[in-house]
């Protein structure tokens, strides 16, 4: 607080027109919802290493197949049970096979399984939820209850039983895999429809006239897209594990086709002479797994709005 | 003023909150019970009251976001739910509108601005083609005072007092008679307050509207408003002319309430006598018998635990339920 | 009277990932022992991170204390340790919120939360604490105290809550009471008699109070001196009647004219045009100059605080004794209006 009197130019006492810039700046950085969000995602370590351990093992699985000279068949007797090495980088199995190959090809397998049974996990999940959470009131009840129902049933039992049933084969695995599959995202998406129906523009939306279809694919379903994506991106992971471990059970694909639960099932008798058989297939279902709940954590916190900024 | 737009007869809305064992209903909210009043072509009711006295409620109602319990809100003369279930429901819809208390809720984060304003003229094939029809969401965007080329941008890029406005120009839209504003201006700054009212009283003065004004900003409702309405407890305590209501309060509560206003000026402030309630408002779950008002008024008699009192004229357009006056 | 604190050129800054946003610029005020302050001013204008500073109750990262003094008791709080600023929060400094809902812990009871204070910071026995609590309680005016102590927050209403959040800022007797918008979500009724109840306990227990708000009517009713602050700057600062009857300051005089009254009624309110300034990049001039009708091109510096009289300060070009005489008389007839 001082007192300045210090002579100032009379000049720099001249009125300025009082002119208003109208054409106020409304936003220094135009960033919408998902820039900000991939701003967010960046900045999360794990969560940019899942990403790039995801891209690389999809393409892996992609072009890896047909770069190896082996195909996950070719069997070389002679060479049976080799140790890693340059020819072979993750060895042979007991019929001579390359193991790289067939943990390559184990790849494709296991990651479209992941990624198709997750999607279709996806559909079912928000048209359930989504319609018991649009339409409440009885149709909710009914709908909740039957879920209820289906959750305690021990789903991992009613898998076998049916992969039993059904014999083995990827069809079947789909079938399997989706059955229950679907349970926790329409759940998910049901409580996110529930807290945006609320919202005063879904009234406006009723009050300018839109319909169901319109009030729920423009403004119910874009905004809870967020949910949506994470809960699909952490569904393929279980995926995965699921397909293996039926594999590895002898209940999903047959032979000689290669998933990972088949090689970690072929390598686990020779455990304490060939580790490298149960290792290579192991260590591809944990790295993948691991990376997709690192992505997928990274992504649930870069697309939660209230940890803006 | 001269004709009736909208009429509210024995207007009724409860809400169930919790259901026994068999379905039934075990504990009700009486949000709004029996009121019944005129809005006139061309004014401005102001509608004021304190937290759970059920005005936002009965604005929504006469909107159509609610179904009443009992009573009726009519239109012109048509039952204004009947309209809104039947085969033209899209007409009654753009003859009554709403503005929202929420900026930030009351727009789609996901749409721009352009699309939101669009969407109504969508809706009800209001122009012909996408020419005319982004002609018209930039003349309306001109009319709430916006810049025409953020049409392409987000909501979340604008302040709050232009959020309002866009939600005005989204209710504009439809050329609607009737606006419900739902506290349009309790989230907003001060300085912006004066704008938004400002634009909304333009506006009237320009298209004809008229203006059911939900507030709880008392200043704010002798400014814009021409009659006002006042609740307690989902009962219409007083209904009468801005200047009368304000000059001449009748009913107990409405005294009280202007009593509370602060005025900014100290030499006044800091001298005059304030009634001062005792207690807090009764909970809506469990309203007492007769004048709801009766447990916290000094002048309760024990008519007033009996019987609910009448909306009576006590004036010339001068409307108060209380048995005293 | 005596200084009971002292804050002196408190600049504070937010380092977010968009860059540094200066939130409160060259704030100093001083509070007199039981004398109440209104900080008033709009969102951003940084009366509310003024007010959390006192106590160091910004979170640090991203905030920083870029500049300044807040001296109590002779102790600068800004480089207070730990132990010193436990002391000082809730016992010699108290301060309520405008949300009482959040600011009380809903699984424990009114009276638990009550005894803490006085346990922690005047070392009582349950017992005395319970009896203080309950003392207390009828003092701020809630009726069947006995009763209410055992009750949880989520049983009273939003009046009671905020009584209940004054006792236990009271609780210690402490010299000054820092008021965050504390009617601001409370109904009218409710808010007259809080007011009521503060004005009460500022007299009977000489407490200073510095309130928070953006409501002028209650800033009239309730302080002895106020504080206009716009942009993080306070532009304006004089004793209650002074500031309402002759405002010095451009931004003062159009807030005041912009609120509606209701014992007179104006044709038409008046506006500000435009928006307060960006904090991130903040103008090198008066933060008011775009807006302001009588703005000079001496504007584009900015202007200190011209004193008016001995209680009465502006920043303002307008009040430099060499400003046309013109210019100043066009000001003073707009205020007269």
């Amino acid at each position: 607080m001082t007192d300045n009197y210090t002579k100032i130019d009379q000049v720099l006492f001249k009125r300025l027109d009082f002119k208003l810039d109208t054409s106020f700046d409304i936003a220094k950085r135009r960033t919408t919802y998902w820039q900000d969000a991939w701003r967010r995602l960046k900045m999360n370590k794990f969560a940019v290493a899942g990403l790039i351990f995801i891209i690389i093992i999809s393409i892996a699985a992609i072009i890896g197949p047909w770069l190896s000279h082996f195909s996950y068949s070719d069997q070389e007797l002679q060479r049976v049970n080799e140790f890693p090495t340059w020819e072979h980088p993750f060895g042979t199995d007991n019929l001579g096979r390359d193991l790289l190959t067939r943990v390559l090809y184990g790849a494709r397998i296991s990651m479209s399984i992941g990624i198709v049974v997750s999607f279709l996990n996806l559909i079912i999940g928000v048209l359930y939820g989504g319609a018991a959470g649009y339409f409440g009131g009885k149709l909710d009840d009914f709908l909740m209850r039957l879920i209820d129902i289906l959750w305690s049933i021990p789903s991992t039992l009613i898998v076998i039983l049916l992969m039993v049933v059904l014999g083995p084969g990827l069809i079947n695995i789909y079938i399997a895999l989706v059955l229950f599959g679907w349970i926790g995202i329409a759940r998910q998406v049901r409580g996110q429809i529930l807290a945006l129906r609320e919202l005063e523009y879904v009234m406006a939306a009723k009050l300018i006239g839109a319909g169901h279809f319109r009030i729920i694919m423009r403004h119910l379903i874009p905004n809870a897209l967020g949910i949506i994506i994470v809960y699909m991106t952490f569904g393929i992971p279980g995926a995965i594990f699921t397909e293996a471990f039926l594999s590895y059970i002898g209940l999903g694909v047959s032979a000689p086709i290669a998933s990972w639960g088949t090689l970690a099932s072929d390598g686990v008798s020779s455990l304490q002479s060939y580790p490298f058989q149960i290792f290579f297939p192991a260590l591809a279902i944990s790295l993948t797994m691991l990376s997709f709940n690192f992505f997928g954590d990274g992504l649930r916190d870069a697309l939660d709005p209230r940890m803006r900024k | 003023m001269s004709d009736t737009l909208i009429k509210l007869s024995n207007l009724t809305k409860h809400f169930n909150v919790e259901y026994s064992l068999f379905g039934k209903p075990t504990k009700i909210v009486q949000a709004v019970e029996n009121v019944s009043f005129d809005i006139f072509r061309g004014e401005t009711l102001g509608l004021v009251g304190e937290s759970g006295c059920g005005k936002t409620t009965i604005g929504r109602t006469i909107v159509g976001l609610y179904e009443p319990t009992a009573g009726t809100a009519v239109y012109e003369g048509k039952d204004i739910h009947a309209e809104l279930k039947g085969a033209n429901h899209l007409a009654m819809k753009r003859k009554i509108q709403m503005i929202f208390q929420d900026p930030y809720a009351s727009l789609n984060p996901r749409m721009t601005v352009g699309d939101i304003i669009a969407e109504p003229l969508i809706i009800h094939k209001i122009c012909n083609g996408q020419n005319d029809r982004t002609e018209r969401v930039h003349s309306l965007l001109r009319q709430v005072g916006l810049n025409p080329e953020h049409a392409g941008r987000f909501p979340h890029e604008f302040s709050g007092g232009q959020r309002q406005r866009i939600g005005f120009a989204r209710a504009l839209a439809v050329d609607p008679k009737f606006i419900v504003c739902d506290e349009p201006i309790s989230a907003l700054d001060v300085s912006i307050q004066a704008q938004v009212v400002n634009l909304l009283q333009e506006l009237q003065q320009e298209l004809g509207l008229t203006y059911l004004f939900v507030a709880h900003d008392l200043s704010m409702v002798r400014h814009i408003s021409h009659r006002v309405a006042v609740m307690y407890l989902g009962a219409l305590a007083e209904l009468a002319s801005r200047n009368d209501l304000y000059t001449r309060p009748q009913h107990p509560y409405t005294k009280a309430l202007l009593s509370a206003i602060p005025i900014p000026d100290p030499v006044i402030e800091q001298t005059r006598q304030r009634i001062i309630l005792e207690g807090d408002v009764p909970s809506p779950l469990n309203p007492p018998s007769g004048c709801k008002f009766r447990t916290r008024c000094k002048y309760a008699l024990a008519r007033c635990a009996e019987e609910i009192p009448e909306l009576r004229e006590v004036a010339p357009n001068h409307f108060c339920a209380c048995h005293i006056v | 009277m005596k200084t009971v604190l002292q804050v002196k050129d408190l600049k504070i800054e937010f380092h977010t990932y968009a860059g540094v946003v200066q939130a409160v610029n060259n704030v100093s005020f001083d509070l007199k022992e039981g004398e109440v302050i209104g900080l008033v001013g709009e969102s951003g204008c940084g009366k509310s991170v003024t007010s959390g500073s006192i106590m160091r109750l910004i979170p640090m990262p991203p905030g920083k204390y870029a500049n300044g003094q807040i001296l109590f008791e002779n102790k600068d709080i800004v480089k207070m340790n730990e132990a010193e600023l436990r002391n000082l929060r809730g016992n010699k400094i108290a301060m309520i919120f405008q949300d009482p809902m959040t600011c009380l812990n809903p699984v424990l009871t009114v009276g638990t939360q009550l005894m803490e204070t006085y346990i922690l910071h005047q070392g009582m026995t349950n017992q005395q604490a319970r009896e203080k609590a309950v003392d207390m309680l009828r003092r701020v005016g809630i009726p069947a105290p006995e009763q209410r102590v055992q009750q949880y927050p989520h049983e009273l209403s939003g009046g009671m809550r905020q009584r209940v959040m004054i006792a236990m800022a009271l609780g210690c007797n402490p010299k000054i009471l820092i008021a965050d918008e504390p009617t601001t979500a409370l109904d009218v009724t409710i808010q007259a008699q809080i007011m009521d109840l503060i004005k009460k306990l500022n007299s009977e227990l000489n407490t200073a109070v510095i309130l928070i708000t953006h409501d002028l009517g209650v800033v009239a009713g309730m302080c002895d001196r106020v504080l206009v602050m716009y942009a993080g700057h306070i532009v304006e600062s004089a004793n209650v009647k002074d500031l309402y009857a002759h405002p010095q300051h451009p931004y003062t005089w159009s807030l005041l004219q912009s609120i509606p009254r209701m014992d007179q009624a104006k044709h038409k309110l008046q506006t500000i045009a435009g928006k307060p300034p960006d904090l991130l990049n903040p103008p090198s001039g008066c933060g008011f100059m775009p807006r302001c009708k009588f703005a000079m091109d001496l504007c584009n510096k900015k202007p200190p605080l011209f004193t008016v009289s001995d209680s009465h300060q502006a920043a303002c070009w307008m009040l430099h004794p060499e400003c046309p005489h013109d210019l100043k008389q066009l000001f003073a007839k707009e205020v007269a209006k």
